[in-house]
C-alpha cells in the first residue's frame, strides 16, 4: 500500500443522475504529499467527485481508492484518514464550538485537541461561543479546524476557502495547508480561486462537464500549455493541430492554444514566410482556455 | 456511536418540552370543558375526567411521531447530513445511534407526559390513569409503531415538515391496514381476534425500522427518488415475510382440533341448572406441565404444575377454547380461542338458543398473557345460526382498567335483553349493572351498584340487590326503580352483602342469603366462610318478607338451594355440627317454617338440580376428602326427590353407587337429559333419566 505513489486514484469513475453524467469516466491520480487543485467551472462535477471519494454517494461505475482503500467497500477506513471541509457546510448551530469539537473527537480514534485549539485561537474564535453566533467565515474556519483534529493523511477542501476574508484565507493557506504539505500529507482543493490555486498547488486537474480533461504538475502544465501565434502569408495558413484550443484565424495570422507545446509542433508550424511566436499563459488563462470551449473543440 | 447518541439526546431536548406541554393539555382541556359545557351531574364530570385521563395514555405515540420524524429529515433540512455521513462511522451505526437516541427521548418525553398528566388529572377515583397498567404494553407497542413509521418517513423525506406529514399519513394508513389484516386473519383462521392489534403494530414496526435502515445505509444522499424506490418495496417485502411467518406460526399454534381436547367443562354460566341448547363448553388441550399461572398476593406467579389428581389446581393449558356446542348433533357452532386461563370467560346462550353472549379477553398472539390480566373485557353477541356477530366491543365505560372484568351475563327470559356487570374496582362484589338490547344496541347503565340480580320470568322487571342489601325492581326500558325490601339499619344480620340466591320460577319470590352476624371466618387459604348464614324469602310485590332459615351454625356460605321447576318449593341443604352431616329441607311459600325432608345426608358435597317439568329435584351427594385433597370420593348417591318427598333412583347403570361416585352432575338440558361429567373432566355425557341411556356428547 505504501508503494503506491498516489494518495487518491480513480479509474473511469462515473456518476450519473438520471441522464446527466456528473462524472464521466474520470481517471485521476493525486500524488501522495501533493497539494492538488481540482479545478473546473460551476457544475463540472467537483463536489460529486469529492462525495464519491467519501462514499456519500455511490459511483455508477468505475472505482476510486484513497490511500489504497476502496471508497465503496472500505468507506469507514477512508473517512477515518480523510479530513473533509465543504463550502459553507452547515454545522449544528445549537452547539458551542467546544461541544462541536468534542463531538467530532468522539467520532475518531485519535484526536489532537491541541491542534484544533491552536487554530481556533490563531483565528480568534472563542470556543465557548455558540456556532449560531459566528459569522459565515468563522463557521468555515471552525469546520476546517475540526476537520484536521484527527490529523488526517488526506484533506479534502471542497470550495472550502469560499467566504473567508483575506486574512483568514492566508491563515488557512499558510498555516494549515502548507503545514500539512510539509508533513507529507495530501491536500485536494476544489475551487475556482485560481490565484490561490496557483500560489499553493503543485498539481492541477481540470474537470469540465464531468470529464477530466487535463491532469498535470503545475509547472509541467505551465511549460506545456502555451498560446501560439503564427504569422503567415495569406495563401499558406498553417495546419492547426486537432487538439488546439481557442483558435482564432485571420488572413495573415493564426492564434491558438496548445496543451503540448513541443518542438515537433513548432517545427510543423514553421515554414516559408511564417513567424511563430509562443506566449506563456498564467493558470487563470490556462483555466479559461481549457474550460471555455466545448469539449468537442478540445479534441 | 456514543457521541452521536449523546448528540441526539441533546438535540432532541425540545421533545421533552413537547411532552410537558401535552401533559398539561389534558388537564387544561378538562378545566376548559368544565367552564364551557358546565356538566350538570357529578357523573358527567367523572366521565369527562375519566376519558381525558385515559386519553393521556394514548399521547405517547404522538410524541413518537414527532420524535421519529426529525431523526434524519431534520439533518437533511439543516444540511448537516453530509457532515454526519462523512464521519468515520458506518451509516448503519449512525442509524442505530440515532434510533436509540430518538427512542430514549421518546421514552423520556412520554414519561414526562404521563407523570405530569397523571399528577394533575387523576381519574375519578383519585388514581393516576397509569394504574390501568394493562394498557401499558399496548401503549408501548403503538408508540414503537409510531416511532418506526416516523423514522421510516424521516429516512425518505428531505424536510422535517414533509417527514412529519408523511409519518402521520403513513401511521394512519398502516393502522387501518393492520385492522384490515386482523379482520382478514380472523376470517382466514376462523377465530375472532386471533390477532392482537397492538402486537401487529409492534410487528409492523420491525420491517419499518429495517426499511429505514436500508434507506439510510444504501440510499443516495441527495436523491429522494431512489430512497422511495428502495424503502417502500423493502418495507413491503419485510412486512410480507414477517407477516407470513407470523400468520403461519399463529395458525399452527391456534388450530383447534377436537381430538386434542384433554379436558372439557361446562362454562360457568352453563352450570346454573337447566342448560339451554346449545350448551357452552370450555375445552382444554396441550397442557403446559411446567407452567401454572396463579394469582396470589396481588401478583401473577408462574410455577410448575403436573397432573397430580390431588392437586386442586389444574395445570395451565396452551390451547383453551370456548365452544358453543349443539348437543344433538355434536356440531361446534362457534369456537373462540381464549387466553391461557379460561376461568373468566363467561358465556350465556339466549333462551331460544339463537344467540350467545360471550364475555372474554381476546387471546391475540400472546396467549396466556396472565400478567396483563385475562379478565373478560370484550363483549360479543353472536347469532348462532348465521354465525353473524351482532356486537363485539368492550362495553362503554369499561375503559380505565381492564382488570375490571365483565361478568354475570344473563339473558332476559325471552332473550330481548342481556344484563351484565363489571365491578368498579378489582375484587369488589358490587358492580355497575348494564343492560343491552339483544342486538348489542343501546347499552345503558343502572344507577346503583348491584351485588346481584335476577330477571323476572315475564321479563318486565329486573330485581337487583344493591350494595346496601336493598332489593330494588328496575324496568328494562327505564333506569328508575322502586324498592321492594330494605334491611333494618339496626339489624346486625345484614352486615354483609351476599348474593340473591334465586328467584322462583313463577317470579313471585326472591330468596336472599344473608349473613346474620357479619362475622367472617377464614377457613382455608383465600376461601372464606361466613358464620351464621341464613335465608330470607321476599315476595316480589314487596308485601312479604320472611326469614325461612335462621341458621345456628352452618358451615358453608355456598349451601346449595334449588327451586323446583314448578316453583312450588324451595329445597336447600344445611350442615350442622359436622361437615359431613347435611340436612335437606324444603320450604313452600306461605309456610312459616321449612320442613326437613331428609334428616341426614352423609355427604359434604351436595348438588341440588331442579328436574324439568316436575316438582322434584335431583339430589347428588358425595363424601370427599377434606380440602385440599378433594379428589377422593368415598361415598356417593344420586336420586330424584319428588314433591311428596319420595326418592326415585336413577335408571340403568346410573343407579349404581359407583356412578354417583365417579361423576358429577352439571344440569339438565332443554330436552330433560341430565348432563354429567366424570371426575377427570375428559368428557361430557348425558343421561336420559327415563330410559337410563348414557351418551357421550363431547368430544
Amino acid at each position: 500500500m505504501t508503494d503506491n505513489p498516489y494518495a487518491i486514484t480513480t479509474h473511469s469513475l462515473t456518476k450519473r443522475f438520471g441522464r446527466l453524467a456528473a462524472l464521466d469516466r474520470v481517471s485521476a491520480h493525486v500524488p501522495r504529499g501533493s497539494i492538488y487543485g481540482f479545478m473546473g467551472p460551476n457544475g463540472a462535477g467537483k463536489t460529486t467527485f469529492v462525495h464519491c471519494l467519501l462514499n456519500l454517494i455511490d459511483p455508477t461505475s468505475g472505482t476510486a481508492a484513497v490511500l489504497g482503500h476502496d471508497v465503496v467497500r472500505d468507506s469507514v477506513a477512508v473517512r477515518r484518514r480523510v479530513g473533509h471541509v465543504a463550502a459553507l457546510q452547515p454545522l449544528w448551530d445549537w452547539m458551542k464550538v467546544r461541544e462541536f469539537a468534542g463531538f467530532m473527537a468522539g467520532c475518531y480514534p485519535r484526536w489532537s485537541q491541541q491542534t484544533v485549539s491552536d487554530i481556533l485561537s490563531r483565528v480568534g474564535i472563542n470556543q465557548n461561543a455558540r456556532i449560531q453566533t459566528l459569522s459565515r467565515g468563522q463557521r468555515a474556519l471552525v469546520g476546517l479546524a475540526v476537520a484536521i483534529g484527527h490529523e488526517p493523511d488526506v484533506l479534502l477542501l471542497d470550495e472550502a476557502l469560499t467566504g473567508l476574508d483575506p486574512i483568514a484565507r492566508r491563515e488557512v493557506l499558510r498555516n494549515i495547508i502548507e503545514a500539512m504539505h510539509a508533513d507529507g500529507r495530501t491536500v485536494l482543493i476544489t475551487g475556482q480561486d485560481i490565484a490561490d490555486m496557483e500560489r499553493i498547488c503543485d498539481h492541477i486537474g481540470f474537470l469540465v462537464n464531468g470529464r477530466l480533461i487535463l491532469e498535470s504538475p503545475l509547472d509541467d502544465l505551465k511549460a506545456r500549455v502555451k498560446r501560439v501565434r503564427v504569422e503567415h502569408p495569406a495563401e499558406s495558413p498553417p495546419a492547426v493541430p486537432a487538439d488546439a484550443l481557442q483558435v482564432e484565424q485571420s488572413a495573415r495570422e493564426t492564434l491558438f492554444t496548445t496543451r503540448d507545446c513541443s518542438p515537433a509542433l513548432l517545427d510543423s508550424l514553421d515554414g516559408p514566410g511564417r513567424r511563430v511566436g509562443i506566449m506563456d499563459l498564467d493558470l487563470e488563462n490556462i483555466f479559461i482556455h481549457l474550460a471555455q470551449p466545448p469539449v468537442e473543440a478540445i479534441r | 456511536m456514543r457521541s452521536i447518541f449523546l448528540k441526539e439526546l441533546r438535540q432532541g431536548r425540545p421533545l421533552l418540552l413537547f411532552g410537558l406541554a401535552l401533559g398539561l393539555l389534558m388537564p387544561l382541556l378538562y378545566v376548559l370543558s368544565l367552564r364551557i359545557s358546565r356538566p350538570v351531574s357529578p357523573g358527567e364530570v367523572d366521565d369527562l375526567r375519566s376519558k381525558l385521563a385515559f386519553a393521556l395514555l394514548w399521547l405517547p405515540p404522538i410524541i413518537a411521531l414527532f420524535g421519529g420524524a426529525g431523526l434524519f429529515a431534520a439533518e437533511a433540512d439543516r444540511g448537516t447530513l453530509p457532515l454526519l455521513f462523512s464521519l468515520p462511522v458506518s451509516r448503519l451505526r449512525i442509524w442505530f445511534a440515532k434510533i436509540l437516541g430518538g427512542l430514549t427521548l421518546t421514552a423520556l418525553a412520554s414519561a414526562v407526559l404521563l407523570v405530569v398528566g397523571n399528577l394533575l388529572l387523576p381519574n375519578p377515583r383519585g388514581e393516576p390513569s397509569i394504574v390501568a397498567s394493562a394498557y401499558l404494553p399496548d401503549m408501548f407497542l403503538w408508540t414503537l409503531f409510531a416511532f418506526a413509521v416516523a423514522a421510516f418517513a424521516s429516512a425518505l423525506a428531505s424536510h422535517t415538515i414533509a417527514a412529519t406529514l408523511l409519518a402521520f399519513l403513513l401511521s394512519g394508513g398502516l393502522a387501518a391496514g393492520i385492522i384490515a389484516i386482523t379482520q382478514l386473519g380472523a376470517r382466514l383462521l376462523g377465530y375472532d381476534e386471533v390477532f392482537d392489534l397492538a402486537i401487529w403494530a409492534g410487528v409492523a414496526a420491525l420491517p419499518l425500522l429495517l426499511a429505514s435502515a436500508l434507506v439510510i445505509s444504501r440510499g443516495e444522499l441527495l436523491r429522494s427518488a431512489r430512497k422511495f424506490l428502495l424503502g417502500i418495496p423493502a418495507f413491503a417485502i419485510a412486512l410480507a415475510l414477517i407477516g407470513s411467518l407470523l400468520i403461519g406460526a399463529v395458525r399452527f399454534a391456534t388450530r383447534y382440533q377436537r381430538d386434542d381436547v384433554e379436558r372439557v367443562s361446562l362454562s360457568a354460566a352453563g352450570q346454573a341448572g337447566v342448560l339451554r341448547s346449545p350448551i357452552t363448553l370450555i375445552t382444554y388441550a396441550d397442557p403446559a406441565p411446567y407452567l401454572r399461572v396463579s394469582h396470589s398476593d396481588g401478583r401473577w406467579r408462574r410455577t410448575s404444575a403436573g397432573h397430580d389428581p390431588d392437586d386442586r389446581s389444574w395445570p395451565a393449558y396452551r390451547s383453551v377454547y370456548s365452544v358453543l356446542l349443539d348437543p344433538e348433533t355434536g356440531r361446534e357452532l362457534d369456537v373462540l380461542r381464549l387466553p391461557g386461563d379460561a376461568s373468566w370467560c363467561t358465556t350465556a346462550v339466549s333462551p331460544d338458543g339463537g344467540r350467545a353472549a360471550i364475555a372474554y379477553r381476546p387471546a391475540g398472539l400472546t396467549w396466556g398473557r396472565p400478567q396483563l390480566g385475562n379478565q373478560p373485557e370484550t363483549l360479543r353477541i353472536v347469532e348462532l345460526d348465521s354465525e353473524h356477530v351482532l356486537y363485539q366491543a368492550p362495553p362503554p365505560n369499561l375503559t380505565t382498567n381492564r382488570y375490571t372484568a365483565i361478568r354475570d351475563l344473563e339473558w332476559s327470559p325471552t332473550g330481548s335483553y342481556l344484563a351484565y356487570a363489571f365491578p368498579p374496582r378489582v375484587g369488589e362484589r358490587a358492580s355497575c349493572l348494564h343492560i343491552v338490547n339483544a342486538d348489542g344496541s343501546q347499552p345503558r347503565a343502572l344507577p346503583d351498584d348491584a351485588a346481584d340480580w335476577h330477571w323476572s320470568p315475564t321479563e318486565d322487571a329486573l330485581y337487583v340487590l344493591d350494595r346496601d342489601m336493598t332489593v330494588k325492581r328496575f324496568r328494562p326500558e327505564s333506569t328508575s326503580n322502586e324498592t321492594i325490601w330494605a334491611p333494618d339499619p339496626d339489624d346486625p344480620r345484614t352486615r354483609r352483602t351476599l348474593p340473591l340466591s334465586g328467584i322462583s320460577p313463577d317470579g313471585r319470590w326472591l330468596v336472599l342469603t344473608e349473613n346474620q352476624t357479619g362475622a367472617v371466618e377464614t377457613r382455608t387459604g383465600t376461601a372464606v366462610a361466613l358464620k351464621r348464614v341464613g335465608l330470607r324469602a321476599i315476595s316480589t310485590d314487596g308485601k312479604h318478607a320472611q326469614v325461612i332459615w335462621s341458621a345456628e351454625d352452618p358451615r358453608r356460605s355456598d349451601a346449595p338451594l334449588a327451586w323446583s321447576a314448578d316453583g312450588a318449593a324451595l329445597y336447600f341443604v344445611v350442615w350442622r355440627d359436622h361437615p359431613s352431616r347435611a340436612r335437606l329441607l324444603r320450604w313452600r311459600p306461605g309456610d312459616a317454617q321449612p320442613e326437613t325432608i331428609i334428616a341426614e345426608l352423609p355427604f359434604n358435597s351436595v348438588w341440588l338440580l331442579p328436574v324439568p317439568d316436575s316438582d322434584g329435584v335431583l339430589v347428588w351427594g358425595q363424601l370427599r376428602d377434606e380440602w385440599p385433597s378433594t379428589s377422593q370420593v368415598h361415598e356417593a348417591a344420586a336420586f330424584i326427590l319428588d314433591g311428596s318427598g319420595h326418592r326415585k333412583a336413577l335408571p340403568g347403570q346410573a343407579a349404581a353407587p359407583d356412578f354417583a361416585r365417579a361423576n358429577s352432575p352439571r344440569g339438565f338440558d332443554d330436552q330433560g337429559r341430565l348432563i354429567f361429567q366424570p371426575a377427570d373432566h375428559t368428557t361430557l355425557d348425558s343421561l336420559d333419566i327415563d330410559t337410563g341411556k348414557v351418551r357421550q356428547i363431547y368430544p
